[in-house]
């Protein structure tokens, strides 16, 4: 399971990517975007699981499985889900780990996401001042909003 | 809980402390996990000096060997400081963290340089660093207005945690190419080779050749459509795949319809 992080100027989001397309069976979050929805490609679904951020910008699990979440301008937030299976998460707390002292402005809309598959070729050579790196196929758009 | 001023994007975890960032400073906690909470007391400065106007996040990233990468973009479009290395300006720096706070610029080693501002930084399972650049807006080159689809945006190698390139992409001499059509003297460049242009306001050098721009920089692995902002990369477990964010700008594109590609080859 994936996780992106999505924002508008006055309310923030949390959603959940996930690979594979499955019916919405998820009784414990009826979370909706109030703005127009992202699209998913094919074979990948996502669910909004948090809202009311301020900027959310990074995101972290931490050693007890809880997300932390890094708000510009307000701090740093930690949540833990109720865990349904799939993308079927509710926020179960809620808690301020490092609060900012004042607000600041970063404003992140999260555009589209798009990913490359990537090939070990460990027969390139390191050369004088080239490194060997993998080779990257074709990439493919998986959501875009 | 800890107050602290202006944190505004940079978060990782490091051996039991939480650290993050505001546009100066690189600061750490220990963490409890189990309770979500940091000790207070416990407040270092890791990393310091790294304030500039343009470009306020310092992206972080903790690596498999422990060491602590930080990313420093711009100070504006096309900063002339980024020119002269010791600046620290539009670097992507390698730190060992310590009790003693380290200054952005002369301290640690550097992963990358002449990165305008490279937000998303990624360690791949087989070691590999990579970022992803936000490049330059409003770009002429001999005399010919180039910016709608011009540079590309990039991906970069940065060569294995063990043995990091420290090398320069460019910025603000080289850019990416990413639009061909209409593009003056191509020659025989292709998209995502480096290309060179006329020298910005205030920067001091004489600017190089495309020849030089592409034997003396490191060129992207991929370039990706002008503008469309990427902002993190993530790997999955075994590495096969890259998952890249893009912001997009509605200034330059139709908003909804940037065409997510990008071509290059191994290099």
């Amino acid at each position: 399971m994936g996780l992106s992080s999505i924002s508008t100027a006055a309310l923030a989001f949390l959603l959940v990517l996930a690979g594979s397309a499955t019916a919405d069976t998820c009784t414990q979050n009826r979370l909706h975007t109030t703005y127009p929805a992202p699209v998913a490609a094919d074979g990948w679904s996502y669910r909004l699981i948090a809202h009311g951020l301020q900027r959310p910008r990074s995101i972290l699990f931490d050693d007890s499985g809880a997300l932390l979440v890094l708000e510009s301008g307000k701090g740093v937030t930690r949540l833990t889900f109720d865990d349904s299976g799939g993308s079927c998460l509710g926020v179960k707390e809620h808690k301020t780990v490092v609060a900012n002292a004042a607000v600041s402005g970063v404003t992140l809309r999260w555009f589209g996401l798009a990913r490359l598959r990537t090939r070990l070729c460990p027969q390139l050579k390191l050369g004088a001042d080239r490194a060997a790196q993998p080779r990257i196929a074709d990439p493919q758009r998986l959501a875009a909003g | 809980m800890a107050l602290i001023a202006q944190l505004n994007h940079g978060l990782q975890i490091l051996n039991g402390s939480l650290l993050a960032s505001t546009d100066n400073d690189v600061l750490s906690w220990r963490y409890d996990a189990g309770a979500g909470s940091v000790d207070t007391a416990s407040q270092q400065v890791l990393v310091t000096n790294m304030t500039n106007s343009g470009h306020k996040t310092r992206t972080l990233l903790v690596t498999s060997n422990s060491q602590l990468l930080v990313s420093r973009g711009s100070a504006g479009n096309a900063d002339p400081a980024a020119v002269e290395k010791s600046t620290g300006h539009c670097h992507i720096r390698s730190f060992t963290p310590s009790s003693t706070t380290a200054d952005f610029a002369s301290g640690g080693e550097t992963v990358g340089w002449g990165l305008r501002n490279s937000v998303g930084i990624a360690e791949h399972p087989d070691g590999g660093i990579w970022s992803v650049e936000n490049s330059v807006d409003n770009l002429s080159r001999q005399g010919t207005d180039i910016h709608k689809d011009n540079p590309g945006e990039e991906l970069n190698y940065h060569g294995n945690v063990t043995n990091l390139r420290g090398a320069n992409h460019g910025y603000p001499l080289c850019y990416a190419l990413w639009g061909t059509d209409g593009f003056p003297n191509l020659g025989t460049l292709s998209v995502g080779d480096q290309f060179a242009v006329e020298a910005a306001e205030g920067v001091n050098v004489s600017p190089p050749t495309d020849a030089q721009c592409n034997t003396d920089y490191a060129a992207p692995a991929l370039a990706f459509q002008a503008h469309t902002a990427p902002l993190d990369i993530v790997f999955d477990k075994n590495g096969s795949n890259a998952y890249i964010t893009f912001h997009g700008s509605c200034e330059w594109c139709a908003c909804g319809r940037a065409n997510i590609q990008g071509t290059g080859r191994a290099r």
